[in-house]
């Protein structure tokens, strides 16, 4: 499904990913960990395509085709979603219009017909119950005055909508507390089928009891040293990542 | 008067007018008089005059200051937030009366003719707050082809909306006359709304609104402006208030060659509130001049101002906001706000805020921001699949939209809103 091979990436000057691989099939939950700053998020920016970064090496795939060439768009309705680190706050635009917008969009990118008014709301109920989202939180605009949960959900909410083929969600546990990651947790794993792919970026090893990974992968200084299952999580939860920086430099 | 090639030529369009157009000169012959001796004394504005820096309306000096417009267009006007509502039609200046509505008007509403009125509030404010000194005005005063005169009786709460519609078509190089005094008595309630509408017109649209609220009225005014980019407009709206009273306008501009809107609000007694909204979203090679002043001559007054502009291509906005606020304004709150996103390389806004205080205790504030649009929230719009040209439009919507809000006329509103829709 996502191939990335010898990935390098900057922004400005300065160098942040340094040849990246990673091998994600179709079902597959990879987490991906690592210390602050090793460029976690530089990954999900190249892999959706924000402007600011200069793709200065290898390639990346998704089922075949090159996505480093297409446009943010392009890449959602092919079904790449990122639930965002920190989610946009967007004044003046209802949540529920721009869903149905993007589903809209993404579905007419798939050659299916658009959905009506009615048969939109319908979904979008079944899959507010799917994050325990409140419904007044559709009419409000985007993230906007929502508490870090609300906007955590709300991303959840939102890649229900759009069903995509590979999810990533950037940090989607910072932030969050017990319950509310419960509740997080426990929407993502609805969503979990043969078809569709995880990566799950997190800090901390938490998240993953919830949603369990098929594999772990240690990022750092913008290159994976260190694959492994998830007990690797547990390791790094026990030892830190300084093991993983003194393996790395010797 | 100086004697200039323009002014001879001024003069005698000035005396053809008053010759042919005698039905329309009664009301005020006096007053078209002086406000012609105004303008001739002024001329037109440069832009070596700082108000009107960015505004270069030289072009416009070679329209002929009398209109030729007679034949009236009728092709009905299919709007279908006109059904139910009291509309009034100008054709290039002229009244059309078969394609206007206000057969049975509500208790204590008048609307007339300014030519043809008798009525004692017309004849006590028509000209009393227009400015001679500002060139249009003044040669509004002097050539306009008649009017309207709207009136809320003192007590009159007037539910119904009132439309003006003023359109110019198949008419090329002239200057057409828009001349309009509304005015809302004691304790009334009103809101009248003037579109303006244009095909196949060249020259520009002159407009004068006299707008009073008196005691405790409460007075809204919506003026969109969506003409086509091959005509021009200057408007010099001035507005009166008298104590308790509230005002509100929204200014919405979507088309025209060059718009130039004069706003001049006169706060004249104590504990006034007053609304000035305004949003310009503007193509092209347009240029949209808003100058706005506001007067705070009294104590415990509130003012508020929320200006947004939307520029595109080769467009050009500007965006000018004076409050005075006078030395026994005590107790004046003032607010103004200045918000524009420029979404092309080559569209330009110059926005100035200006604020005169005379009185110590005062709550004032302005703000005047230019900048593009946010590319966090554009990519975020994009990474859920929405293409850029709808993720464009959707954020100048949102932008667009708490302007908006401010007509009250649901109708009117979803109107503009589908104005807009098709702009962005
Ligand atoms: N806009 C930017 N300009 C300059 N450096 C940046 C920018 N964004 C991120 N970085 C740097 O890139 C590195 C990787 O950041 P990031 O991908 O956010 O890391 P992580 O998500 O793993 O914490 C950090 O050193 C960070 O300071
Ligand atoms: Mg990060």
């Amino acid at each position: 499904m996502l191939s990335i091979k010898n990935l390098q990436a900057a922004i400005g000057e300065k160098q942040i990913l340094n040849g990246l691989n990673l091998e994600v099939k179709p079902g597959q939950v990879h987490a991906i960990m690592g210390p602050n700053g090793s460029g976690k998020s530089t990954l999900a920016a190249v892999l959706t395509g924000r402007e600011d970064y200069d793709v200065n090496g290898g390639e990346v795939l998704f089922e075949n085709e090159n996505l480093i060439e297409l446009a943010p768009e392009e890449r959602a309705q092919k079904g790449v979603f990122l639930a965002f680190q920190y989610p946009i706050e967007i004044p003046g635009v209802s949540n529920a219009t721009f869903l149905k917008e993007a589903v809209n969009a993404v579905r007419q990118a798939q050659g299916k017909a658009k959905l009506d008014a009615k048969e939109f709301l319908m979904i979008m109920k079944e899959k507010m119950a799917l994050v325990e989202m409140d419904k007044t939180m559709t009419q409000r605009s985007v993230n906007e005055g929502f508490s870090g949960g609300e906007k955590k959900r709300n991303e959840i909410f939102q890649m229900a909508m759009l069903e995509p083929k590979l999810a990533i969600l950037d940090e989607t546990d910072s932030g969050l507390d017990i319950d509310a990651l419960r509740i997080v947790a426990d929407g993502v794993n609805k969503l979990r089928n043969p078809n569709r792919s995880f990566i799950v970026i997190t800090h901390y090893q938490r998240l993953l009891d919830y949603i369990v990974p098929d594999f772990v992968h240690v990022l750092y200084q913008g290159r994976i040293v260190k694959s492994g299952g998830k007990e690797l999580a547990l390791e790094l939860e026990e030892k830190g990542y300084d093991w993983i920086k003194e393996e790395t430099v010797a | 008067m100086q004697h200039t090639l323009e002014n001879t030529i001024a003069e005698s369009a000035f005396s053809e007018f008053e010759n042919k157009q005698a039905s329309l000169a009664q009301v005020n012959n006096k007053l078209r008089k002086q406000a012609f001796d105004a303008f001739t004394a002024n001329g037109f504005p440069t832009t070596k005059n700082e108000e009107w820096k960015y505004c270069d309306v030289s072009t416009l000096m070679q329209t002929p200051l009398a209109t030729s417009a007679q034949s009236q267009n009728k092709t009905t006007i299919d709007l279908p937030l006109l059904n139910d509502a009291i509309v009034l039609v100008f054709e290039n200046g002229l009244f059309n009366e078969s394609l206007s509505q206000y057969t049975s008007l509500p208790k204590g509403l008048t609307i007339e003719l300014l030519q043809n009125t008798k009525h004692e509030a017309a004849t006590k404010h028509y000209q009393q707050y227009a400015d001679n000194q500002m060139a249009f005005s003044a040669l509004n005063t002097a050539f306009n082809t008649g009017g309207l005169f709207i009136h809320a009786a003192d007590q009159a709460i007037i539910n119904d909306n009132i439309f003006i519609i003023n359109r110019v078509s198949n008419l090329q190089n002239n200057a057409t006359y828009c001349r309009n005094l509304i005015i809302a008595g004691t304790n009334a309630q009103m809101q009248v709304s003037l579109l303006t509408i244009s095909s196949n017109a060249t020259g520009y649209l002159n407009v004068v609104n006299e707008l009073v609220a008196l005691q405790n009225a409460n007075l809204s005014f919506d003026f969109i402006q969506n003409d086509v980019d091959t005509l021009s407009q200057i408007s010099n709206t001035y507005v009166y208030q008298k104590t308790q009273s509230t005002f509100t306008i929204n200014t919405v501009t979507l088309g025209g060659k060059l718009v130039r809107n004069n706003l001049n609000m006169m706060l004249a007694d104590a504990n006034i509130e007053t609304h000035l909204n305004g949003l310009f979203v503007i193509n092209g090679k347009s240029l949209v001049d808003n100058h706005t002043a506001v007067h705070h001559a009294q104590p415990n007054c509130n003012s508020n101002q929320l200006y947004k502009g939307i520029v595109s291509q080769n467009a050009t906005g500007v965006f000018n906001g004076k409050i005075f606020v006078y030395k026994d304004a005590q107790k004046t709150n003032a607010y103004q706000s200045n918000k524009n996103v420029l979404l092309s390389d080559d569209a330009k806004m110059f926005a100035k805020p200006q604020l005169e205080i005379y009185a110590d205790d005062v709550k004032c504030s302005h703000g005047a921001t230019t900048g593009q649009l946010d590319n966090e929230a554009l990519f975020y719009l994009r990474s859920r699949g929405i293409n850029l040209p709808d993720a464009q439009a959707l954020l100048n919507f949102a932008f667009a939209s708490d302007v908006l809000q401010n007509i009250k006329h649901e109708a009117l509103h979803k109107y503009t809103v589908a104005l807009l829709a098709q702009k962005l």
